[in-house]
């Protein structure tokens, strides 16, 4: 037992920590029904926050807590309050989308600032011996963490319970109206929520980087998948549950990681704990008890308009590019790997915006397809059919993540391949059936002089051509038609007689073969494949860059990889490049916030909150109004 | 009555949401060759027993059966390949496609069902079928017209009329209305039952309508029933329900009956 306790405090610990975290992802979530994937980042951010109050300013750690907590958390609660009320009317996927802006815009932020490489966080709790157990002493940062989480989880719990504020938030994500004709200002309530979410995220990114001695962007990113696990055991509703949750995802995680630290094909499995947590809440959970929160709103506007297939004007678009590799000769490479991503974009393109479906996993297919052709060729496949064999390859796993989560909704989709996503990365891009932290040799055909990148393009142009052919083909088929219509409407399509689960798996099959092309393509480029060039978040900001290259299937898949690869080859300052991701996230949450055409009536619905913050809530006009009749009516 | 003419048949529905109790055991029948109306007040459950007809949701207990199957445990699509459609109180239409595409859903919805093959491709024969149902029901429902327009450029009554030229097109035996007259206007609403007269009598469908407007009700329904509360207070023909004290009473409240409020019901 002795040699389990070790394990179990610093499990215990963790796990707290990640509940934390969790419970102000799903009060947040339950408050607003946008479920925040930056949740992480935020937590990242308050983390750096208190990292430069405390190691370059010199301030007292109680003090610089306190900022952070009350103060940082309180001002990104109220500017993430701000863009869950742009993204309320819009769909689930959108609201995934603007979330998802927001993420690459603050990490993209962080490492403006702080740069890629991971800084030294010295602990600020004391790490004297509180007591000792079998074979381990815990200490008071120990102590101090879990009975903290534990407190903040209790008054939470009493203040939903007890306080008319707590009750307000239970109830203003149902109808913010009847909130507000009850006196309540349901901004005002909303606000609450997450101002109070933001600083258990900022407490929780602070105590995890102070557990782990470093600040990290990119582990503490991946808290907010930590707090997927917590949630998921919590039925991403109840809140005290959320802590337990964390704490078994804490305790397995470390559990885990005792047992196989001595097998190394087990590697990695630890950090995948809280995704298999996740998939088996999706299996096992009914779905009457995983409903979405908010009001349901239709993805009006969101299907990409079926366009002319043969529009005459993709003759002369086909005759510049092919000038492209004599006019722009010093920026070809990126071209070639703009063209490679072409059939990962239009992938995405039919999964996102024609089907109304998501995924934050499809750089995770790209890799498995990468890592497939170098695995081929290397064993004497000729060059095609190893990239066929590559988009094939990419389907079983497309079936393993859609079939649980497409049962239920967007979101749980969006979690599921999310997690997927970096659970690839986590477990199996370090194996030996993958890249086995190498890069894999991917040659490119022997022939026609394609060893030259000039050549190359000219190959990768027409797989480029070719994949918009068969996504186009697909749109303009039955299948599109469907998947237009399950966009629009999967109830009436199920009660036409459609199977939309079947529907909804062939597209994601597709989609993932697609990308799993696309993978195999761009490795060829590089000449190699390795785990540097599929990392999970890069499939975030695919995301987001789509959302912004407009919703026509060819401007879109032809923009979004130039944005995303030639124009960044322009720029020589690499912080530059970060401010052109800020610009993409930031612009993701406006895509996401416009997307049903009625950012205006936001901004005049702010206007009638203005005149409510100058008069009172509805309540109150009503009351007046009463009032004046009577005065009127007496004699 | 639960044969195979017999079209669609529940029989004690219950459906309780929490400890609110909706529905409590209606039974009902709405075979082929006729137009039977579900008529109430707000809130007597009448939606709710469409859902659970259709199978948008399970009922806590009795029995659904179409043409002579149970098809209680079935989800929607099943029932509906088993020749169930229905139209939505608030339109569900697909507003990415055109009108045309949103009737020649109705029917290739159907054919590719729960076969993946299907949603890839269809048979040869498929085309030409779909083309007639989508012909068809468009004339059927006056609206070839507006075939290449987008059911959001339209008017509330021509998306109705798209929505029930979508069922019709699907060939469904029996069909669900809810609602289908709101937003028309009185012509829109003459018009409109004068082609689900001519649906039950040229193609011998089945319709079960739920309805406010109660000169469509009266006008076109061979057969009524009524709910309210969420139970069922009374059955018969239009002449009798406009007869009855007990719809009146539902309709215009227990004391207006009493002190002889007019005797027909809304109309």
């Amino acid at each position: 037992m002795s040699e389990w306790l070790p394990f179990l405090v610093f499990g215990v610990t963790t796990g707290a920590i990640y509940g934390l975290s969790a419970m102000g992802l799903v009060l947040t979530y339950k408050t607003s029904g946008v479920f925040n994937i930056a949740h992480g980042t935020v937590c990242a951010s308050a983390a750096f926050t208190f990292y430069t109050l405390r190691q370059v300013h010199d301030v007292p750690w109680p003090i610089a807590a306190a900022l952070v907590v009350f103060v940082y958390g309180a001002v990104a609660g109220l500017l993430l309050e701000r863009m869950a009320m742009l993204l309320a009317d819009v769909s689930v996927t959108y609201k995934i989308v603007g979330t998802v802006g927001l993420f690459v815009a603050i990490q993209a932020g962080i490492t403006l600032i702080y740069g890629d490489i991971a800084k030294n966080f010295e602990p600020f709790l004391s790490q004297d011996k509180a007591f000792g157990l079998p074979g381990v002493d815990v200490t008071y940062d120990n102590l101090i963490t879990v009975v903290g989480c534990v407190l903040a989880a209790a008054g939470l719990a009493v203040f939903f319970r007890v306080a008319r504020l707590g009750i307000a938030m239970r109830a203003v994500v149902d109808d913010p109206q009847l909130i507000d004709i009850t006196g309540y200002s349901p901004v005002r309530v909303r606000r609450t929520a997450w101002v109070i979410g933001s600083s258990f995220a900022a407490a929780s990114g602070v105590l995890l980087a102070s557990n782990q001695a470093q600040v990290d962007v990119n582990v503490l990113a991946l808290l907010v998948v930590q707090a997927f696990g917590a949630a998921t055991i919590a039925r991403f509703q109840s809140l005290p549950m959320c802590l337990v949750g964390g704490v078994i995802v804490g305790v397995l995680q470390k559990l885990i990681s005792k047992e196989i630290g001595s097998q190394p094909s087990l590697q990695g499995l630890d950090a995948a704990t809280p995704v298999l947590i996740l998939f088996i809440g999706l299996l096992v959970i009914p779905r009457s008890r995983l409903v979405e929160v908010g009001r349901q709103v239709r993805a009006r506007g969101f299907s990409s308009r079926a366009g002319k297939a043969y529009s005459w004007w993709y003759v002369p678009l086909i005759g510049v590019a092919l000038l492209i590799p004599q006019l722009d000769e010093a920026h070809l490479f990126a071209w070639n790997l703009a063209l490679a991503q072409v059939t990962l974009f239009a992938s995405l393109h039919l999964l996102v915006r024609t089907s109304g479906q998501i995924s934050l996993c499809h750089i995770g297919f790209s890799a498995l397809g990468a890592a497939t052709v170098a695995h081929m060729l290397g064993r004497g496949v000729p060059f095609p059919l190893a990239v066929l064999i590559a988009g094939a390859v990419c389907v079983p796993p497309a079936l393993v993540i859609a079939v649980p989560a497409i049962r239920l909704s967007s979101l749980y989709l969006a979690l599921a391949t999310f997690g997927f996503g970096i659970a690839l990365a986590a477990f199996a891009y370090g194996k030996s059936w993958m890249f086995a932290s190498q890069n894999r040799p991917v040659d490119r055909p022997q022939m026609w002089g394609l060893q030259s990148d000039s050549r190359y393009f000219y190959l990768l142009l027409g797989v480029a051509v070719l994949a918009l052919f068969v996504v186009t083909v697909v749109e303009r088929s039955r299948l599109g038609r469907l998947l237009r219509g399950l966009s629009d409407s999967p109830v009436a399509l199920s009660t036409l007689g459609l199977d939309v689960n079947i529907c909804r798996v062939l597209v994601f099959c597709i989609s993932g073969a697609l990308a799993g092309v696309s993978g195999a393509m761009y490795a060829s480029v590089f000449g190699g494949a390795s785990p540097d060039s599929f990392n999970y978040a890069q499939s975030l900001v695919v995301l987001a860059v789509l959302a912004i290259s407009g919703s026509r299937l060819v401007p879109a898949v032809l923009v979004a990889p130039v944005l995303l690869y030639v124009v960044p080859n322009y720029i020589d300052n690499p912080d530059h490049y970060k401010l052109l991701q800020i610009g993409f996230g930031l612009a993701a949450i406006y895509a996401a916030a416009a997307s049903t055409g009625r950012l205006g009536s936001y901004f005049a619905a702010r206007g009638v909150a203005a005149k409510d913050r100058l008069h009172g809530p509805a309540a109150v006009r009503v009351d007046r109004l009463r009032s004046a009749h009577l005065v009127r009516t007496q004699p | 009555m639960t044969g195979s003419d017999s079209g669609l048949v529940i029989q004690d529905i219950v459906v309780k949401y929490g400890g609110h109790l909706a529905v409590n055991r209606i039974s009902l029948a709405a075979p082929r060759g006729r137009i039977t109306g579900l008529i109430g007040p707000n809130g007597a459950g009448k939606t709710t027993t469409f859902n659970a007809c259709s199978g948008l949701l399970r009922p806590t207990s009795g029995e659904v059966h179409l043409f002579g199957h149970d098809v209680t445990a079935l989800p929607p699509q099943r029932r509906a390949q088993r020749g169930l459609g229905r139209t939505f109180q608030r339109m569900e239409l697909f507003d990415s496609l055109s009108v045309r595409e949103n009737v020649a859903l109705g029917r290739e919805a159907g054919i590719a069902g729960s076969r993946p093959w299907r949603h890839l491709r269809g048979a040869r024969s498929d085309a030409q079928t779909i083309a007639e149902a989508v012909e068809d029901a468009l004339r059927l429902c006056g609206i070839s017209a507006l075939a290449s327009r987008r059911p959001a450029d339209l008017s509330t009554g021509q998306r109705r009329l798209v929505e029930l030229a979508r069922c019709v097109a699907g060939g469904f035996s029996i069909m669900l209305l809810d609602e289908p007259s709101s937003g028309l206007d009185k012509q829109e609403t003459v018009a409109f039952g004068q082609i689900l007269r001519s649906l039950v009598e040229a193609q011998g469908v089945g319709i079960l309508i739920v309805e406010h407007d109660m000169s469509l009700v009266m006008s076109v329904c061979d057969y009524l029933h009524v709910l309210d509360f969420g139970q069922p207070i009374f059955q018969g023909t239009p002449a009798e329900v406009n007869a009855s004290d007990i719809v009146r009473a539902a309709y215009l409240g227990s004391e207006a009956v009493e002190v002889g409020l007019p005797a027909e019901v809304g109309v």
